[in-house]
């Protein structure tokens, strides 16, 4: 595992991790725009 | 992991399989299926003789029934959400998240089960037989309870919108090539949120989880703490279901995309800090806000964006393309 070598900085990595990963959901979002069917039908 | 990452590399192929049977057959038959073949790759696995016993070929029939688990897996969110979702639609269409929110309150109450067989064989068989043989048992009840979804699934009634598709005809001939090429831009899309939110999942329940125990938390410690997580997670879906209903889906996708950047950090030191209070009340704030709120409405938000004749393929494949990559590329980096 990553954080075997140094289980105490594995925090940084992880962290990280988490931050980096969010990014293109918040950008897709904002993109996608106003697209829904909202009656669901056709 | 290499096992993991084949059944998380399957998922795209079987939201593309899955999308395009649950558009042309209909999405009861197509549940009743993928259940049938989830049930068959679970006994696969739990029944599969060990490396002492057949050597290498024991990896190759799990790798196999593995790949089948992915496969059926990638089929079940995008046509259990558009039956859903499709339903709440014809019956009640100001309730579709509340409807749709039924796909995570299964998936944790499912959690939550397995969570208690592991702490029942934990304490009927203690030792090294939950890892030699224990496991194989919790398989079999899960295949088993598969079988009773089956038969559970076909007294389901097919959607009223598809039915008005056959009858229409409408129907499309291959509704998942028709769904990427038309809407590929809101495939991507939305396969990027599903990525973001997946790896917020991963985050908590595989690296967290697994780092409290190298840290030296008590394996049952670390149990406990995720069941109660999960058990708080079944009350917070059902408030942002009511709440995605009431005040709309993208609010709460961004407030959990937000709070999983803020949280992240204050969530693993609260882990290093070695203080199972402050790791219990960082993991359930962590796990509620940046998956479980978002994840209540993803379902209805995404089969919202695609038209009926192609609602289960555009659903499954933006969001197990994704929650695929998002879970393969977290769990590689992260193990």
């Amino acid at each position: 595992m990553a954080f075997v070598g140094d289980p105490k900085l594995a925090w940084l990595y992880i962290g990280a991790l988490g931050v980096g990963l969010a990014i293109p959901g918040l950008l897709a979002i904002f993109l996608l725009g106003d697209t829904m069917n909202k009656s669901m039908r056709g | 992991m290499g096992l993991f990452v084949a059944g998380q590399a399957t998922r795209p192929v079987g939201a593309f399989l899955w999308g395009h049977l649950g558009d042309r057959i209909g999405r009861r038959n197509t549940l009743i299926y993928e259940l049938i073949v989830m049930s068959s790759a679970m006994l696969g696995i739990a029944l599969t003789p060990g490396y002492s016993d057949i050597g290498p070929i024991s990896i190759y029939l799990l790798l196999l029934f593995r790949l089948f688990q992915g496969l059926s897996m990638g089929g079940e969110y995008g046509t259990a959400a558009s039956w859903l979702v499709e339903y709440a639609a014809t019956l009640e269409p100001k309730r579709r998240v509340l409807y749709g929110s039924w796909i995570p309150m299964a998936i944790y109450i499912g959690q939550i089960s397995a969570v208690l067989g592991l702490i029942g064989v934990s304490i009927a068989f203690p030792g090294k037989f939950l890892f030699t043989y224990g496991w194989r048992i919790l398989y079999i009840i899960g295949a088993f309870a598969a079988i009773v979804g089956i038969f559970i699934r076909v007294r389901l009634l097919e959607s009223l919108l598809f039915i008005e598709i056959i009858e229409k005809k409408a129907l499309e001939n291959f509704p998942s090539i028709r769904v990427i090429k038309s809407q590929w831009r809101i495939i991507l899309l939305l396969g990027l949120i599903s990525f973001s939110l997946v790896s917020f999942y991963y985050t908590s329940q595989s690296f967290a989880l697994a780092y409290m125990k190298v840290l030296g938390f008590n394996y049952m410690v670390v149990i406990e703490i995720n069941a109660l997580a999960l058990a708080i997670a079944m009350l917070i879906n059902y408030i942002a279901a009511l709440l995605g209903d009431r005040k709309g889906r993208k609010p709460l996708i961004i407030f959990g995309l937000v709070s999983g950047i803020i949280l992240t950090y204050p969530y693993i030191l609260s882990i290093v800090s070695l203080n199972v209070i402050f790791a219990t009340i960082f993991h359930i704030i962590y796990y509620a806000t940046a998956w479980v709120i978002p994840y209540a409405v993803l379902q209805t938000y995404i089969a919202e964006h695609f038209s009926t004749n192609v609602r289960v393929s555009g659903t499954n494949i933006a969001y197990q393309s994704g929650n695929s990559a998002g879970g393969s590329l977290a769990s590689l980096l992260g193990t």
